[in-house]
């Protein structure tokens, strides 16, 4: 013990004498004795001499574990304006290297990592709120981390300390209630600016540190003595209402000019302050309008909801060009982008060219949608490519980037996005879909990393292995999804086709038919994408009564049986081509022979025996029945001229192709102006499809460069099975169209100071025919 | 009466001012038919290249239009522009088409030494500034005219050095002004230089045939082949040291043929606007022969008077009259070569046999034309006494004939020289309300910037690239070529500019105009509408 007690005497007599002797780096010649703040592990060195720990003049040196070595230390200075420079370990020895001198804190650190400036010369606001009116410039490497794409310091071997910033931040509290308002961030490696705007009153950051800023923005690894992260004071992402505006470079300067995502917005759309938002809005503006910065030409949007439960369920992908031209004023400068409040509205009532609406099925499986639900964004660069570019690019399959992501899209929808509820279904669709598609099951590449349940490659080319897929298109063409296709390995096994006041259902050798109630709409009803509370509180309550018990989409069987009204199975009987006629069922059938069974009365037809062979099943108000196929017979109405209202030249050529017969028909337009010279000018050629028993509208816009009497000529070319050949038929029409101004005087009304050649040239015979006549004057040469 | 008749004190200034004074009417003529504002593929392009070559200060701007055939025209104009002041375009439109002046003075000194009397150069001068290809190409803004003036200058000092010179310093005076000039030609157009040089060649070989055929005592002649040599070296040097894009040209040619024929004929470019579609371009079919009566004229007649000299050539009491100390001579000498390049183009056009390269006449006619007219002058001259004679009695009816036959000559001119939009669909005018429309649409159209490859905007401007060629003319410069006009050449665009002369234009080519009906019309002028096609409503 004796030893003991001696060996431990003697061992603080050398750190005593270590101490006192060796020149100690931390605290070699204490001049003055620094301020304890216990709570945050801080000494305070009162280098201004107040005898107060302050934020203005003072050196603050955090020692959060006591062990000696200081692991972070801020420094308060007044030059003139109010600073706060923040050195970490920079050297990487495991501390912050610093001196105590007779005139202070000397640090030895090279640079500082983070220089804050107090805008308006304070840290803290009356009733100590915190004042987030500053600027800051960070010195080091730094990657984007988390959903708000924070700046993260720590992890690099190099952290590119050289004095130089390397990030710019700024933060503004513009009506002084502690409540940050706006956030820029300019950064110099990648060149990229952005600025976040908060509209959440609730967003109050709080420090557990004297200084604001310290645990809120500044997020230090105590450990490891360096700052480990910049957080955004303004959630890019998170923030339940808000936005932020990326720019892709920096501004340099610029005063008024569109963002790039411009902007990527966040809405509690449900108002139930729950810190969810209900609502994100991604808009797009690629293309910068030249000279016209106020104008913004909007070209993509990624619009995703939740409704139910808090979780993104919906999302709309609208893709084309609209203009606005706004101008939001922030601070030290403006930016034009539809203002926060109105994005909503905007996106919904403006004119798209595509759209790619999106439901995300699954019930189990929940991803994190933080930016919304993704569209596939390598069809995207080929379909901004066409839509946008106007180049010539072939667009692959599309194909959603999750399984159980039904998406239903329209690349020429031109028209404001318009959702629908199907009664045949119960899902919501969107209106004038060309096509819809649900992945259910297929082979995932287990390597694949990119955050899609597909591989880039299988994402851009649209080619996956793909088990069970469901497809859903709109036959008749009114706009409403009416036929659903279930696939298993590309094979089609059931399929489900409705036509008002039926519905059929095929799978195997069976065919099911069904006589649904006649007020049954392909719609039940139509809406717009919420854009405020109530919108989203209307949506909810009518999805949530009219989707209950709905059928998954798995079984085109469970959608069959859930339809109401009488049915009848017709057995050994296969499913043909269904007609695009949408005003009645018309559906090649092949049967092994029908037996003599009791049948509901509408299927009474059916009640008899009837022969193996091929069939026309038609079904018409309530009433089904066979015929004997037959081919299409096409006659094409007398064409005549609508001319165009007002002022404007020009009109539309209306006329129709009447199909008299019980096929469908691919058929050929080819629209001529027969020509005064000889000859024929070509004015409109279009594929179309004639349905049976039906008929084909054609309105063709022409604006003939003058009018008068014009002769047209529109010849159909169309095959249609059962027709041995490509048959063809014709009309003529002889049109009087209005004339615009008279061409031939506007040669000359354009240039009426025709005096002068005129006199010209009057002048030149004048002088011409006495020469020519004095050369005839002259005598016979030899 | 030729010179060696007339008296020794006639002065030639009555009949230049004649000649001087026919070229300025008509260089008016074409500059106030539309009122200065003339648009054309050739002279837009020139202008661009001479604004590339100004706006830089180097021959070779890189990343800025080039002429590939020769730089000489473009420096000449800038250094005109960087002296005077004025723009380029000013001079472009204004001021070189009265250089026209300056060739009819070098022709009138050509002619007068080719035909001995002042009247009749002066016939020979206005019966090729009244020839309609001639008139045209050295009246646009396009680099013939300085063509023109250097192979007028070659002609003048070959004449005159074997018309006049005997003394050594003369003939080495005369030989340094011949290769400066041809030199100068090498650098305007080096293919344009090797088909002159083709063309005395061929003058050469006339005329080695000649003498075999007359075993005529006429001097040697090997210094035609010496002058044809030293031009090839010229050729060779400016397309294979001085100047890579001709090079360019020479290698990118498709075959050997192509080659020959770029060599030959100097038809490397494709055929101007104008006559690029000969019927479709004038509103009544067969329009265009009826517009050659003039052409066909002037080389029949030069065509007899051409036999006539060959018929002088074979009596041997008059061949010491036609030696190569004769001006006849070379009329004589110089005629089949020039006429047989223009009867191989024409067979050419008839035929299709060069396919794309079609329509040369252009270029070839008015270089024939150099010679057929002072052809067709010595015929006439021939004639005149004699029809006077015969119509001796009836003096007023032949004065009608002649005024009918002046204004029917001098309206072909006229007509085809400006191509005269009443009968032409090929037009080279615009209208200052479609340069306010497109100069307001060049400013303000939102342009993506960023995507400057891929998503230009185009403007559909009308059946011919008549407004395309006004927007390459006017607007174009370093930084603000930003709305290319296109034709219908083009499936795309996202602009439909409107006028009534682009309606009528379209009307004329039989075709229909652009889908409007779901645009939007984004200006007007009173005259000019501009309209934008929403993506749904593009073609």
């Amino acid at each position: 013990m004796a030893l003991n007690h001696g060996a431990h005497r003697l061992r603080w007599v050398v750190l005593l004498s270590l101490t006192l002797l060796l020149p100690h780096p931390a605290q070699a010649a204490p001049a003055r004795q620094p301020i304890p703040v216990p709570e945050e592990g801080a000494l305070v060195y009162d280098e201004n001499g107040n005898g107060q720990a302050d934020l203005f003049g003072d050196t603050w040196v955090y020692d959060t574990n006591s062990d000696g070595r200081a692991e972070l230390i801020l420094r308060f200075r007044q030059e003139p304006a109010l600073v706060a420079y923040l050195y970490d370990d920079a050297n990487a020895n495991g501390q912050v290297d610093y001196l105590v001198t007779g005139a202070g804190v000397q640090i030895l650190e090279a640079y500082w990592r983070v220089k804050l400036t107090a805008r308006e010369g304070k840290w803290l606001l009356p009733g100590n709120v915190p004042d987030w009116n500053a600027e800051m410039v960070v010195d080091g490497n730094y990657r984007f981390s988390g959903t708000n794409a924070d700046f993260l310091l720590t992890g690099y071997r190099d952290n590119h300390q050289d004095g130089q910033p390397d990030l710019l931040l700024a933060y503004w509290d513009v009506n002084h209630d502690g409540i940050p308002d706006y956030e820029r961030n300019t950064l110099a490696i990648p060149p990229y600016e952005e600025v976040i705007a908060n509209r959440n009153p609730r967003l109050r950051p709080h420090s557990r540190y004297r200084f604001p800023w310290l645990g809120t923005v500044l997020q230090p690894d105590w450990a490891r003595a360096r700052l480990a992260l910049v957080m955004h004071l303004i959630p890019s992402h998170t923030n339940e209402q808000g936005y932020y505006v990326s720019f892709g470079r920096p501004l340099q300067g610029q005063l008024l000019l569109p963002g790039w995502e411009n902007p990527f917005a966040f809405y509690d759309l449900a108002g139930d302050a729950d810190g969810f938002s209900e609502l994100s809005v991604r808009l797009v503006s690629e293309y910068e309008v030249w000279r016209h910065p106020s104008l913004t030409a909007y070209n993509e949007v990624r619009y995703s909801w939740a409704q139910d439960e808090n979780h993104m369920r919906y999302r709309l992908y609208l893709i084309g060009q609209v203009f606005r031209n706004d101008s939001v004023p922030y601070p030290s400068y403006a930016i034009s982008h539809v203002p926060y409040e109105q994005i909503p509205a905007f996106v919904c009532s403006s004119q798209w060219t595509g759209a790619i609406f999106g439901e995300y099925e699954a019930s189990q499986r929940k991803l994190s949608f933080d930016e919304g639900i993704y569209e596939n964004l390598l069809f995207t660069v080929a379909l901004r490519g066409r839509l946008l570019s106007q180049r010539a690019v072939e667009l692959p399959p599309y194909l959603p980037a999750y399984l159980n992501l039904r998406e239903e899209y329209n690349f020429h929808l031109n028209r404001t996005p318009t959702l629908y509820f199907s009664p045949i279904d119960r899902r919501l669709h969107l209106r004038d879909a060309q096509q819809g598609l649900l992945i259910l099951d297929a082979h995932l590449d287990p390597n694949n990393h990119n955050g899609f349940d597909f591989t880039d490659q299988e994402l851009a080319t649209g080619q996956a292995q793909v088990l069970r897929y469901l497809t859903e298109s709109d036959s008749d063409g009114d706009g409403y999804f009416d036929t659903w296709t279930l696939y298993f390995y590309n094979q089609p096994v059931e399929k489900l086709v409705f036509r008002r006041g039926t519905v059929l259902f095929a799978r195997g050798n069976t065919v099911y038919l069904k006589r649904l109630p006649a007020d049954l709409h392909a719609a039940l009803w139509e809406t717009s994408p919420p854009t405020d509370t109530l919108s989203w509180r209307v949506l909810n309550e009518r999805l949530a009564t009219d989707t209950a018990e709905r059928p998954p989409l798995d079984s085109l069987a469970a959608l069959f049986a859930a339809l109401p009204g009488e049915s009848t199975a017709l057995s050994n009987t296969s499913l043909g081509a269904v007609s695009t006629n949408a005003g009645e069922l018309i559906a090649s059938l092949t049967t092994a022979g029908l037996e003599s069974v009791a049948r509901p009365q509408a299927f009474a037809f059916f009640a008899q025996n009837i022969p193996a062979g091929e069939y026309l099943l038609r079904g018409k108000d309530g009433a089904y029945w066979l015929e004997a196929p037959a081919p299409a017979a096409i006659s094409l109405s007398p064409i005549t001229f609508i001319p165009a209202s007002g002022s404007s030249p020009g009109g539309w050529l209306l006329f129709y192709a009447i199909n008299g017969g019980a096929q469908d028909a691919q058929a050929r337009l080819q629209l001529t102006e027969t020509l005064t010279g000889g000859g024929f000018a070509i004015i409109h050629e279009e594929e179309a499809l004639v349905p049976a028993y039906g008929q084909r509208e054609f309105i063709v816009p022409w604006v003939p460069a003058i009018g008068g009497e014009r002769r047209l000529r529109a010849r159909l070319t169309y095959t249609s099975p059962l027709l041995s050949a490509p048959a063809q038929t014709e009309a003529e029409a002889t049109l009087t169209v209005p004339a615009p101004p008279a061409p031939a005087a506007t040669l000359y009304l354009a240039f009426p100071d025709l005096l002068a050649p005129l006199l010209l040239a009057t002048a030149l015979l004048a002088l011409l025919v006495p020469g020519l006549q004095a050369l005839l004057s002259e005598e016979a040469r030899p | 009466m030729n010179a060696r008749s007339e008296p020794r004190a006639a002065s030639p200034l009555p009949a230049l001012a004649f000649a001087l004074a026919v070229r300025l009417l008509l260089t008016f003529y074409w500059l106030t038919r539309f009122g200065g504002h003339l648009t054309e593929s050739d002279a837009a392009r020139t202008t661009l290249v001479i604004r590339s070559v100004f706006e830089s200060g180097q021959l070779l701007p890189a990343g800025k239009p080039t002429y590939p055939y020769g730089y000489l025209y473009p420096a000449y104009v800038s250094a005109l522009a960087l002296l005077s002041g004025l723009d380029v375009l000013t001079w472009q439109q204004w001021l070189l088409p009265f250089a026209g002046l300056i060739l009819t003075l070098l022709a009138f000194v050509l002619y007068l030494r080719l035909l001995g009397s002042p009247k009749w150069a002066a016939c020979a001068v206005t019966l090729l500034n009244l020839q309609g290809d001639f008139l045209y190409t050295s009246q646009r803004g396009s680099h013939e005219k300085l063509d023109f003036m250097l192979i007028f200058l070659a002609l003048a000092v070959i004449v005159l050095a074997a018309l006049k010179t005997t003394s050594l310093r003369q003939r080495l005076a005369l030989a340094a002004v011949y290769y400066l000039v041809i030199l100068a030609e090498n650098t305007e157009h080096v293919f344009f230089a090797t088909t002159f040089t083709f063309t005395l060649l061929l003058a050469f070989l006339f005329w080695l045939a000649m003498r075999r055929r007359q075993q005529l005592q006429i001097m040697a002649s090997p210094w035609v082949i010496y002058i044809a040599l030293m031009s090839l070296l010229f050729s060779f040097l400016v397309i294979f040291y001085w100047y890579p894009p001709a090079r360019a040209i020479l290698y990118t040619s498709r075959d050997l043929l192509e080659r020959v024929r770029l060599i030959l004929f100097s038809a490397a470019e494709p055929p101007a606007e104008l006559y690029s579609m000969v019927s479709a371009n004038w509103v009544l079919p067969g329009a265009w022969l009826w517009l050659r009566v003039f052409d066909i004229f002037l080389f029949t007649t030069a065509l007899i008077g051409w036999w006539r000299l060959v018929r002088l050539f074979f009596r041997r009491s008059e061949a010491s009259d036609l030696s190569q100390a004769s001006s006849h001579f070379w009329l004589l000498l110089l005629f089949p070569p020039f006429f047989l390049q223009n009867v191989a183009v024409v067979i050419s056009d008839i035929t299709g046999s060069v396919g794309e390269i079609n329509n040369l006449q252009i270029r070839l006619i008015p270089l024939t034309a150099f010679v057929a007219a002072p052809l067709s002058a010595y015929a006439i001259s021939h004639w005149a006494a004699r029809l006077r004679q015969a119509t001796a009695r009836f003096a007023t009816l032949r004065a009608i004939v002649v005024t009918l036959l002046s204004a029917v000559v001098l309206t072909l001119t006229l007509i085809k020289s400006v191509s005269e939009p009443l009968l032409a669909n090929a037009w080279i005018f615009y209208t200052p309300a479609e340069e306010a429309g497109l100069a307001w649409l060049n400013q303000n159209i939102p342009y993506i910037e960023a995507e400057i490859g891929r998503r230009t905007p185009r403007v559909w401007a009308g059946p011919t690239f008549r407004l395309g060629d006004l927007w390459r003319q006017e607007t174009w410069s370093t930084g603000d070529h930003r709305i290319p006009v296109f034709d219908r050449g083009q499936t795309t665009y996202t602009y439909v500019l409107l006028s009534p002369q682009v309606r009528l234009n379209t009307l004329r080519y039989h075709e229909a105009l652009p889908n409007i009906l779901n645009a939007q019309r984004i200006y007007v002028n009173g005259e000019v509408e501009i309209y934008y096609l929403p993506p749904e409503a593009r073609p």
